[in-house]
């Protein structure tokens, strides 16, 4: 278990290095793979930032790699690692001075405190220019002023404490002149959240979106399009909580990751489940939360659309097609 | 499901319409950047562009050009009011999109196709609408999940026209779409040459070529310069290439071209659009933001060619690249004539010889001092001495090889800059000045600072004071001085010289009297000057022989003598006369 916040903890795994390794470089594959769009989390951006907890590239200077085996994503903690790494890397690479002296001295001694120094250059090397994802970073693009009205889009790129990396996005107008702003258009045409929007969203990152849409659509002069929630994981391996359905398929074909997609929109024409590992929010819910939903549906006129898309080993693609068709779904599954 | 996608218009004059629209762009290949722009304002992290060729009977066989995105794709709705109807984008004025006009797709029939089949997905519809060659179009719904939009284009054609296609694609991608912020891939899947496919990465860094190549980044915009003498301009949207030009004419007003004439730049904005015939940018007022953050780049740029200089010019010592890169980047500098000249005023851009840089500023109040500006292509024993006696020489050209024509400029020599500069900025801080506002009225003030540069080879020469003056001397001397003080004309002190040229002149005068004396300026307050007298020559020994027999018609005579050598105080003469016999 691994510590996530003082005094909570999450169910984790700690890879040895050839695990790291194996798992590390497999990432970046399956992310390019996934074809994530802007309704994702920026899959280069994560793969790079798997990427660089590959053993071969941190030089041993970390010890195992620690996987959420719930999502099969690293945990907060080997993301923030990586992160703090980062934000030192620049700084270390000038402090450590050349890498031709180092290389030398380290010739002298493989074993001695010029070799260590050695690796940590390469390794704050890679660092730099590796592709990073940040674990929390809102932004509201502004689209036009159209009628009175300010449209934005509002997207949140989040790691979930539920493990999974989550994207929020939200197309929204709001009235001008309306007193409960979501946002603020300076003069150079630029938006900025006001707080009490940004502390709102980031609550709702772990709730699905025709709650946020419905919550949304109750404050005064916003108009809300579409929320959109993408999310990257759960990933199922071997070493993985994974569900009874996939467990003979991830022994025989080493993983499934699963990229889900949560639409509360305008313009969904009908409610659709296209994702096997969830369920409409009314179906979870009592009788009496669930007629609010039905009112608020009819009041706002947004249907939901769910989905998931899966990627395997491309030997694996058939079968794992032939599982979900199981489950009642009909999901694009992609091969690497 | 079939309809035909013209006549849905309901317009007789669509025909015609369509027909210029599907021919509107040079060239039948840019529809692959129609259909580039669609993927990337759908929100496709990449566009796979692929072809394939089944060889059919004889020589002739279907060409298949596929775009495959993995966007938001297309539910029937936007199929039936959009993709089959021209002039229905739901983009415009949205400033995240790219697309306005709603008539990018149609540009495919500009390829002659014999079909276009698209399978699209969205929100759990999927689609698959066939565009037959005559351009009515079916559509059917279909079971397979479709994730964004994929588009075939079927043609018939020979090997021939293939490998046009493989060659002329990528090359129409990376013409329109080499920065594209989504990535794009080009690959020929039946290579006819045989061996195996090859992925063709159209996407190259977003940058510019030139020296001191900067990136400025604002808000929905992003700005590469750099100074280059043969410059580039190239406007896009997220990467889409809206146009790319060498003449500045095309793409800037007037003024903001004679600005940019030397720096090439790279603009990728939001606020950048194309016009409908796609040939260049729509100037609105959007583009004007634009400009506006185009103009707050350049200003960077030449902030950051300022510090360079800077840094540069007060380096103790300089390799010969070093040398080679100031004068280049002094070049750039004299050749920017829209500078604030606040920015330049206190900034050491100059490099004195003997090290440390001087700034216009202080070449200003040297000018005032000392009433001229030194200027010297080499350090030498002189610019040692000069330095010694706080008199900055500056390293550079004096006023040559410098031709203009039409505001332009040519420098003959690397170091033509410096003087150029020098007159330029100590013009614009002396008329920035009450004083030198009303003065450049009246007079030339840049012809006068021009005037006043000068090598210190025309101003100084080296002389030796004399150690010893004789009785007679020093009663001369006295006297003249004497005459000159009571006259009005105070000088500080008078001794003699030891020439070491034989054209050495009669009178020398400075500040100091030290082994460097030179002439003061006109306007300099003669109470702060000594005068040397040059002792061996002809005019001072008939004066000495003179004051034996008139010593006050000697005295009047040296006076009056330095008076008509520094052609000041003329009229003094009646007072230096009564001066002198009073004495």
């Amino acid at each position: 278990m691994a510590e996530f916040m003082r005094g909570a903890t999450v169910p984790s795994v700690t890879l040895d290095d050839d695990e790291a390794r194996a798992y590390a470089s497999r990432m970046p594959r399956i992310m390019r793979a996934s074809r994530l769009n802007s309704h994702y989390p920026n899959a280069s951006g994560l793969g790079g930032h798997i990427g660089v907890m590959n053993p071969d590239v941190h030089r041993g200077l970390h010890k195992g790699l620690e996987v959420d085996e719930r999502t099969g994503l690293p945990t907060y903690k080997a993301f923030t690692k990586v992160q703090s790494d980062a934000a030192v890397a620049a700084n270390q690479l000038n402090v450590l001075g050349s890498r031709e002296v180092l290389e030398r001295k380290a010739a002298r001694d493989p074993e001695g405190i010029y070799a260590k120094q050695l690796a940590k250059y390469d390794y704050y090397s890679q660092l730099v220019n590796a592709d990073q994802i940040p674990l929390g970073h809102m932004e509201v693009r502004y689209r036009k002023r159209d009628n009175g009205r300010d449209y934005f889009n509002v997207s949140l790129d989040k790691l979930d404490v539920s493990g999974v990396f989550v994207r929020y996005a939200i197309d929204c107008s709001q009235v001008i002149s309306s007193s409960d702003q979501i946002a603020k258009v300076d003069e150079r045409e630029v938006a900025q959240h006001t707080d009490s929007f940004r502390s709102l969203i980031y609550q709702f990152t772990s709730l699905d979106a025709e709650f946020t849409l419905v919550k949304l659509a109750s404050m005064a002069g916003l108009d809300v399009e579409r929320v959109v929630k993408g999310t990257v994981g759960p990933f199922y391996f071997p070493f993985t909580n994974t569900p009874d359905v996939f467990a003979e398929f991830v022994e025989k074909h080493g993983f499934i990751a699963t990229f889900g997609l949560d639409m509360a929109a305008n313009d969904v024409t009908d409610d659709r489940n296209n994702d096997p590992l969830t369920s409409f929010i009314m179906k979870t819910v009592s009788d009496e939360v669930a007629e609010g939903y039905g009112i608020a549906r009819q009041r706002i006129g947004y249907k939901v659309f769910k989905d998931r898309k899966f990627v395997c080993a491309r030997a694996g693609v058939n079968e794992l097609r032939e599982i979900i068709k199981g489950l009642g779904c009909n999901t694009i599954i992609y091969g690497v | 499901m079939s309809t035909d996608l013209v006549r849905t218009a309901e317009d007789a004059a669509t025909d015609s319409l369509f027909e210029n629209l599907v021919t509107q762009f040079a060239d039948a290949l840019d529809c692959f950047r129609e259909l580039a722009q669609n993927a990337m304002d759908a929100g496709s992290p990449q566009i796979e562009v692929w072809s394939e060729f089944e060889a059919g009977e004889g020589h002739v066989g279907t060409i298949a050009l596929h775009v495959d995105d993995f966007g938001d794709g297309m539910d029937e709705n936007i199929i039936d009011s959009q993709l089959t109807r021209l002039f229905a984008s739901a983009k415009e004025g949205d400033l995240t999109k790219i697309g306005k006009f709603g008539i990018g797709f149609v540009s495919v029939f500009a390829l002659k196709p014999q079909a276009v089949l698209v399978h699209t997905g969205r929100a759990g519809e999927y689609w698959e609408v066939l565009f037959h060659e005559d351009r009515s179009f079916s559509k059917t719904k279909i079971d397979n999940p479709v994730e964004g939009t994929q588009i075939t284009i079927f043609v018939k054609g020979d090997s021939k026209k293939y490998n046009d296609f493989v060659f002329g694609i990528p090359n129409t991608l990376k013409r329109w779409c080499e920065h594209s912020e989504t990535e794009i891939t080009f690959e020929d899947r039946t290579p006819t040459s045989g061996g195996n496919s090859r992925i063709v990465k159209i996407n190259s860094p977003f940058d510019v070529q030139g020296e001191l190549a900067a990136m400025f980044e604002y808000p929905g915009t992003q700005i590469a310069m750099a100074f280059n003498p043969y410059p580039e301009y190239g406007f896009y949207n997220r990467g889409l290439t809206l146009t790319k030009t060498t003449v500045a004419d095309n793409v800037f007003s007037a003024s903001r071209a004679q600005r940019m004439q030397r720096i090439s730049v790279k603009i990728k904005s939001r606020y950048l659009e194309h016009t409908l015939s796609r040939d260049t940018i729509v100037r609105d007022a959007n583009y004007a933001k634009a400009m506006q953050l185009m103009d707050q780049a350049r200003d960077g740029l030449i902030q950051k060619l300022v510090s360079e200089v800077e840094e540069l010019a007060q380096k103790q010592q300089w390799s010969i690249e070093e040398m080679n890169l100031y004068a280049r980047f002094l070049e750039f500098l004299a050749l920017e004539r829209d500078i604030d000249p606040q920015l330049l005023f206190n900034r050491k851009i100059f490099r004195a010889h003997h090290g440390g840089g001087v700034s216009p500023e202080e070449l200003w109040e040297i000018k005032k001092r000392d009433g001229r500006i030194l200027i010297a292509e080499t350090g030498s024993d002189l610019t040692q001495s000069l330095k010694r006696l706080n008199v900055p020489v500056v390293m550079g050209r004096s006023g040559k090889g410098v031709q203009m024509w039409d505001n332009e400029v040519e420098f003959s020599h690397p170091l033509d800059g410096v003087s150029l500069l020098v007159a330029r900025y100590v013009t614009k801080r002396e008329t920035s000045t009450f004083w030198g506002m009303v003065k450049s009225w009246f007079k030339d003030v840049h012809g006068d600072v021009t005037a006043a540069i000068t090598s210190p080879d025309m101003v100084y020469l080296p002389v030796q004071v004399a150690k010893e003056t004789a009785p007679s001397e020093k009663a001369l001397l006295d006297g003249a001085l004497k005459c000159l003080k009571s006259a009005g004309t105070d000088y500080k002190e008078m001794s003699v010289f030891e020439p070491t040229a034989v054209d050495a002149p009669f009178f020398v005068m400075a500040t100091e009297l030290n082994e460097l004396m030179a002439r003061p300026s006109l306007h300099a307050d003669t109470s702060s000057l000594a005068v040397a007298v040059n002792r061996e020559h002809p005019h001072f020994q008939r004066l000495l022989e003179l004051q034996e027999r008139k010593p006050q018609m000697a005295y009047y005579c040296l006076a009056k003598s330095l008076l008509l050598q520094e052609d000041r105080n003329l009229h003094f003469d009646m007072e230096i006369i009564k001066a002198a016999r009073g004495t």
